[in-house]
């Protein structure tokens, strides 16, 4: 060994030791650091109306009106107030309804014009048109048959709806409304009322309106182009590492209480860590200082350690979603009552609760979430209980006749066994469910065989065509009090297209829920909504697990709150805590 | 030489096209549907009233409805043009029924009569009971099944003669149908751009893939090359003294610590150095944590290095470990071969110091073999390494093919491959070049000795 | 020159090999170390355990998260679904070791196939009959399309299809060979070989993993076995082709082809024989790659269905966990294996080499 190597070892590890032992960089001050999961891919509320990208632009574009978290009622925003349904009985659109709107005066775009009647029209117009991606928003805003703008106010207008129906009001107030001036700068969409926007015959060969389209559906407004009337505007994005907001200076909203139009820290900025081991250990040393959908270990091993637990603050607001797994009803093995019934005793949900999500979930017994008011609280939670599984399976006429320790039953004339197959995917919960859910059925004779998949192929090829036994899934809310229980309950959507996936049928429940949507009355409808629940019940068409709790940790730098609106927090309402120390001294 | 040089690099276009081929072949495999993908980014969730609208103006815009490929084979009952059917439904099935030997128009006679029918008998009030039964007819595409099924049905003698009309469909002989789709076709609008090096842009967020790939391979060359780089001095450093002392102290300890090292699951390590070396939980918290990059726009790519630079030393730490393992233990092989030879003997003999002997005489000779094995290494360092980047949290090419593969966006991934493979083969073709041109006596294909 | 004597320690080898007779002792036996079924019972009660008694899929849900050496019936602890780490590391070596080892010998035997009859044939050597050739084609393609057509997609039998496919290759090559002797094509064996690792050299393989693996509608362990092969042949083809390269024009092989013997026989018994040394090289610095690739995919949760416990599946749940001797023990399984087959490798080389 000569010099020269002992000389280029001890370079090289004095560099490496050098550069490792660097500091990590902390945050300053009035910086909010804020770990996501993934890349938004794009910022555009109604182009991409996704979880990750709604993290960010909540703060850059505005609706008219939004839930309150708290009281779960609509709340206005940038309008005056929420306006109030008004039947129409004369005139082209008789038997509709039409709401009267009006926008706040100090509402301001940020080159300072007034937000007015035109943006929401062109907002409903860009929506409408067959060609832009947003295609979600579309099935509901082409009820919105005309928009009248008062001549005298420009900021007053008259949405009228064709027919009454239950989400009218949301569908007129909860859309990010666009700057017409920045969105449509060719002014292509002016020349069409608003019923022809829709109609592709009378806007085919307009080239100014396809290059309108073009642009809008294109990257620049989604990446680049940002702006809105919330109290932050948009900086920089680095794909796949970080996304910089900051406050807007002389912010129109700063004055008005609003949670949503508050300015907290000076500059958020995103930063993607798809890893949560990586974040974690950002977490740990400052680097970033929130994290969301903490998984529930990391949540638990984190709150315990008393050195580091000092550092943070642990939320767990509730979230309007809830899991189950889904039981195909129309399969022969399952389509009896009493069969799905000892299925759902074979999960020990309350362990579940207490290991896998440390007890922060509340357990739930329909297909409505648990803090609604239409919840029906008066049924009881299904009991874990073996034994009661194995009596309801023999009653059902399932025996283990050929001993090979599966029950099985002739159906048909054919014996069938009891083998069911569960598909997951990658979800770690829906692994570790999948496999408890398999032992315990092991227990009474039933086999079941895990099929590892990737999510979609199990849409596609087996929620949608209906060849499945059990399939565990999450069901994500909005936080509107009525919840649509046609797409997922009601027997005309059991079909290829629709979302009945569970082939779930019966009669009573649907003649309830067409009935809701039609009721006026508040009471009346949350006795129809508790009645459906307790129908649903009765039929065990499904496993209701539970409802999860969001498990937030945001440093103790910031003071902050949670709310129960996804993702969780307004990182506009946190406040530096070592700046309001400072204050107070 | 020069003739030699000009054939190998034209070999390479073949082999170009074969890799595009198999690539594209291998993606119509795959299961995802990227229509179906568009419409899930656009927020549009199955069982949406406009599902079926958006993902027909999906399918048609991405050119899924056209021909996978300038020919096709397939037996001749076989719908020709199944990439037409816009509906998913009824193309799905249309796939299944096909697939149990019936003639496509029969299925097609099938499908229209069966959802004529079913839409009749659930408006049909008096039958509300069955409404259950009628509806799961939709959802059955096995033959067997189907029969049975019927017979339960009302109006079941209609309901078996259209079934029974379908089974006349089966077929047990066939022929095969070979078809001529014409440049219509998907791989033809795909190859003709990608040629120039065109590729258009990503479904998953717009932006431009050129873009894209560039933005991800800037970090997986930054780290490969360092690693390649550091691999390279290191492990020259090291083996080139354990292969002129072979069988010396200091040969037989390195080997057993390049042994360790070449045998550590990378993934292992960096979990381990994360959990343990990043944070204070352990008290150890030596190494920056990773993947935190806070990039700043207005500085210089290698401003941005730098200031990232503590957090490049646990990726390349993990990358290069292996590596320099088994470098060294090549250089080490090699500078051992050449000492053996017969000049190294002889200058031996004359007296010449050791450490002369190695730089001057052995060095430059065992170099043309490390230098061409470097240059077969490079391919790999556009592609970067998954695990280390998933870990570490870094946006290179790795990540970037596992997610466009996830969420189907082909467009990207065939970038990627496509880019890989041309660096991969025209490295190829200069290794084999320059080392024909360092070495003269080594034959190649074309002048075997017969 | 003298003989060589190997100029590394020995003791690592000896290591080396005594651990990895250890792995394979504890592969083979498995279902007695660690198994919920009693091995063998005498009446009713008495019955002889194994020693770990349960699977390594067993749930205990009364004993989740237990460290390693704090409870005396899980040694090495069990996972958050109460699973016995110590059974999962005996599963997982049995699996290990069965998709190294199979995966080595099936792209092991294909690739040496390919790189001796491209050293051997090279450019000239092989020649075929034209007319044979092409009607050989032409039933081969038509033979694909039905084969494929009843077994694979209308059967739905992939066993069947394979043994189709290999018997209609062995068909088609029968009649090349018999029929039409008169005109003759030569073919460039070592051309279309070299092109056939150059093809496969550029694309990479992290895609030839993600894109193929979704591909087969279950996960299974072979489905691995097939995957990893697709890309491990390659290495086989190159080393055997260099070697028989290298012997090829020795005078034993030279008086065998003078004494008119078929090409498969000098092939596969004068060829073959003579490169086994550094094939056994590649062989096992192969299972070792094998045995990490695996690990990496079942890190990465594509692969490998979800009831089968691995190193890899092990190693990544106590990442997500973040509880050490999910992380440690795997880990440390994986290491000490990879190490004792590298090492194996290298004295293998070391001790060939002269």
């Amino acid at each position: 060994m000569t010099i020269l190597t002992r000389l280029t070892f001890f370079l090289v590890s004095l560099t490496l030791v050098i550069c490792g032992c660097k500091t990590d960089p902390k945050s300053t001050a009035n910086e909010l650091h804020i770990r996501i999961k993934k890349d938004p891919e794009r910022i555009n509320p109604l182009i991409s109306p996704n979880p990750t990208s709604r993290e960010i632009y909540q703060y850059i574009h505005l609706s008219l009106a939004d839930y309150d978290p708290n009281t779960y009622e609509l709340m206005p925003i940038l309008i005056k107030s929420i306006p109030t349904e008004i039947a129409i009985d004369s005139g082209k659109y008789k038997g509709g309804i039409c709401f009267d709107i009006e926008i706040r005066e100090e509402a301001k775009w940020d080159d300072g014009s007034p937000i007015t009647a035109e943006d929401y029209l062109f907002t409903v117009k860009a929506i409408n048109h067959p060609a832009t991606n947003t295609g979600k928003y579309r099935e509901l805003t082409e009820n919105i048959k005309d928009v009248i703008i008062d001549p005298s106010n420009k900021r007053k207008f008259r949405v009228i709806f064709g027919q009454d129906y239950l989400l009218a009001l949301e569908t007129a107030i909860n859309i990010e409304v666009y700057q017409k001036s920045f969105y449509d700068t060719r002014k292509s969409t002016d020349k069409y009322a608003l019923a022809d926007i829709i109609d592709t015959l009378k806007t085919q060969g307009d080239t100014v309106l396809a290059a309108f389209v073009a642009d809008f559906n294109g990257n620049d407004y989604s990446r680049t182009k940002i702006q809105g009337a919330g109290p932050y505007k948009f900086v920089s994005w680095q794909t796949d590492q970080t996304i910089v907001l900051e406050k807007k200076e002389n912010y129109w909203g700063a004055n008005i209480k609003i949670p949503v139009l508050q300015q907290g820290p000076q500059k958020m900025i995103f930063h993607v860590v798809p890893d949560e081991v990586t974040a974690f250990a950002q977490l740990q040393n400052g680097s970033v200082d929130m994290m969301t959908e903490v998984s529930p270990d990391k949540f638990a091993s984190l709150q315990k350690d008393t050195k580091l637990s000092d550092r943070f603050s642990f939320y767990n607001p509730v979230l309007t979603k809830y899991y189950m797994i889904n039981i195909n009803n129309g399969d022969p093995k399952l389509s009896d009552k009493r069969v799905r019934k000892a299925l759902n005793h074979l999960l020990n949900i309350d362990d579940i609760v207490k290991n896998l999500e440390n007890g922060q979930a509340t357990r739930l017994v329909g297909p409505i979430h648990p803090i609604k008011k239409t919840y029906n609280d008066a049924l009881k939670l299904i009991t874990y209980d073996v034994d009661a599984a194995k009596a309801l399976l023999a009653e059902a006429g399932w025996s283990d006749s050929n001993k090979n320790g599966i029950v099985d039953k002739k159906i048909d004339g054919k014996v069938t066994e009891m083998v069911l197959d569960i598909y997951i995917s990658g979800q770690e919960l829906g692994k570790r469910v999948a496999l408890m859910m398999k032992e315990n059925a092991a227990k009474v004779g039933i086999t079941i065989n895990v099929v590892e998949k990737d999510f979609k192929a199990i849409k596609a090829e087996n929620l949608k065509t209906r060849q499945y036994h059990l399939v565990p899934s999450v069901v994500s809310q909005d936080m509107q009090p009525w919840d649509d229980l046609s797409g997922r309950w009601h027997s005309s959507s059991d079909t290829p297209s629709g979302s009945n996936e569970n082939s779930y049928r019966n009669p009573v429940v649907d003649q309830l829920i067409d009935k809701v949507l039609i009721s006026k009355n508040e009471t009346e409808r949350i006795a129809i909504y508790r009645e459906i629940q307790k129908l649903i019940y009765d039929d065990y068409p499904a496993i209701f697990l539970y409802a999860p709790q969001e498990r937030i940790v945001i440093n103790k730098k910031w003071n902050a709150t949670s709310t129960a609106k996804r993702p969780g927090y307004l990182a506009n309402t946190f406040t530096s805590a070592g700046a309001a120390v400072g204050q107070s001294k | 030489m020069v003739n030699y040089a000009i054939k190998r690099l034209l070999y390479v276009l073949p082999t170009l096209l074969i890799v595009m081929l198999m690539v594209f072949l291998l993606s119509k495999a795959h299961r995802n549907d990227p229509a179906e993908a568009k419409c899930r980014l656009e927020g549009i969730t199955p069982g949406h009233v406009n599902e079926n609208r958006e993902y027909a103006k999906h399918y048609t815009d991405l050119g899924l409805n056209k021909a996978a490929f300038y020919v096709s084979i397939a037996p001749d009952f076989y719908h020709p043009h199944i990439n037409n059917i816009v509906d998913r439904t009824l193309r799905q099935q249309m796939i299944a029924f096909e697939d149990q030997k019936i003639q496509y128009r029969y299925i097609e006679h099938y499908l229209a009569q069966r959802d004529a029918l079913i839409r009749k008998q659930l408006a049909d009030t008096t039958l509300q009971n069955n409404h259950a039964a009628i509806s799961k007819t939709q959802f059955i595409t096995n033959i067997f099944t189907l029969s049975d099924h019927v017979k339960s049905l009302p109006a079941s003698t209609e309901w078996v003669e259209m079934v029974s009309t379908l089974k006349k469909g089966q077929t047990t002989y066939y022929l095969p149908r070979l078809q001529w789709h014409g440049t219509a076709n998907q791989f033809h609008q795909w190859a003709k751009k990608a040629i120039i090096f065109e590729f258009g842009t990503s479904i998953e967020d717009g932006q431009s893939i050129a873009m894209k790939v560039k933005s991800a391979l800037k970090w997986t060359l930054l780290l490969s090359f360092i690693s390649l780089l550091l691999t390279a001095i290191i492990s020259i450093l090291s083996g080139s003294y354990s292969g002129f002392y072979a069988g010396s102290w200091w040969d037989k300890i390195s080997h057993i610590f390049w042994m360790v090292l070449y045998s550590i699951p990378s993934f292992w390590l960096a979990s381990m150095l994360i959990m343990y070396c990043t944070s204070d939980i352990y008290g150890l918290h030596i190494f920056a944590s990773p993947g935190n990059w806070m990039i700043d726009d207005k500085k210089s790519f290698l401003g941005q290095v730098l200031a990232s630079s503590s957090q490049l030393i646990l990726p390349i730490l993990c990358l290069v470990v292996n590596d320099i393992a088994f470098f060294s233990r090549l250089t080490r092989n090699n500078v051992r071969s050449q000492k053996a030879e017969l000049f190294t003997t002889m200058a031996m003999a004359r007296g010449i110091k050791d450490r002369d002997i190695l730089w001057r005489y052995v060095m430059p000779n065992s170099l043309i073999a490390l230098v061409t094995f470097l240059i077969g290494m490079i391919p790999a360092c556009f592609s970067g390494a998954l695990i280390i980047e998933i870990v570490f949290n870094i946006p290179g090419m790795g990540q970037l093919m596992f997610d466009s593969i996830q969420h189907a966006d082909w467009q990207v991934v065939f970038a990627i491959v496509l880019i890989i493979a041309v660096v991969t083969i025209i490295t190829m073709a200069i290794g084999d070049v320059l080392y024909m041109w360092l070495n003269p006596k080594i034959t190649n294909y074309d002048e075997t000795p017969h | 020159m003298k003989p060589h004597i190997s100029s590394l320690p020995v003791i690592p080898y000896r290591i080396a090999a005594i651990l990895l007779s250890l792995y394979v002792a504890i592969g083979l036996l498995s279902p007695w170390l660690a198994s919920k079924e009693p091995i063998v019972c005498f009446g009713n009660q008495n019955c002889i355990n194994a020693l770990i008694p349960y699977d390594a899929s067993t749930l205990h849900t009364d004993r989740k998260n237990i460290p390693t050496f704090t409870d005396s019936r899980h040694i090495l602890g069990t996972d958050i679904l109460g699973r016995d780490v110590a059974a999962g590391l005996i599963s997982g070596t049995r699996k290990s070791l069965w998709i190294g080892l199979a995966t080595a010998i099936l792209s092991g035997f294909f690739g040496c196939w390919l790189g001796i009859s491209a050293a051997y044939f090279g450019d000239q050597k092989y020649r075929v009959n034209r007319v044979g050739f092409c009607i050989a084609i032409l039933i081969f393609l038509i033979g694909m399309f039905y084969i494929s057509f009843e077994w694979l997609i209308f059967g739905q039998s992939q066993l069947k299809w394979g043994i189709g496919s290999l018997a209609l290759i062995a068909g088609c090559y029968w009649l090349s060979r018999n029929i039409g002797r008169k005109r003759q094509w030569t073919v460039n064996v070592d051309l279309l070989v070299s092109k056939m690792i150059e093809v496969r050299k550029s694309i990479p393989s992290l895609f030839l993993l993600l894109a193929i693996l979704p591909v087969f509608t279950t996960r299974s362990i072979v489905n691995v076995i097939i995957v990893l092969s697709l890309f491990l042949w390659s290495y086989f083809a190159q080393y055997a082709r260099a070697e028989t390269m290298r012997i090829r024009s020795e005078n034993y092989i030279r008086r065998a082809e003078m004494l008119g013997l078929g090409n498969w026989t000098i092939m596969w018994k004068h060829i073959f024989p003579n490169i086994i040394p550094t094939l056994m090289v590649v062989f096992c610095f192969s299972v070792a790659a094998c045995i990490l690739a695996e690990s990496s995919i079942s890190f990465l949760g594509i692969g490998l269905a979800i009831d089968d416990i691995t190193w890899g599946t092990m190693l990544s749940e106590g990442r997500k966990t973040l509880v050490w001797w999910m992380v440690v023990w795997p880990g440390l399984a994986i290491f000490v294996l990879v190490w004792s087959l590298n090492t194996i490798a290298s004295y293998l080389q070391e001790k060939y080499r002269n």
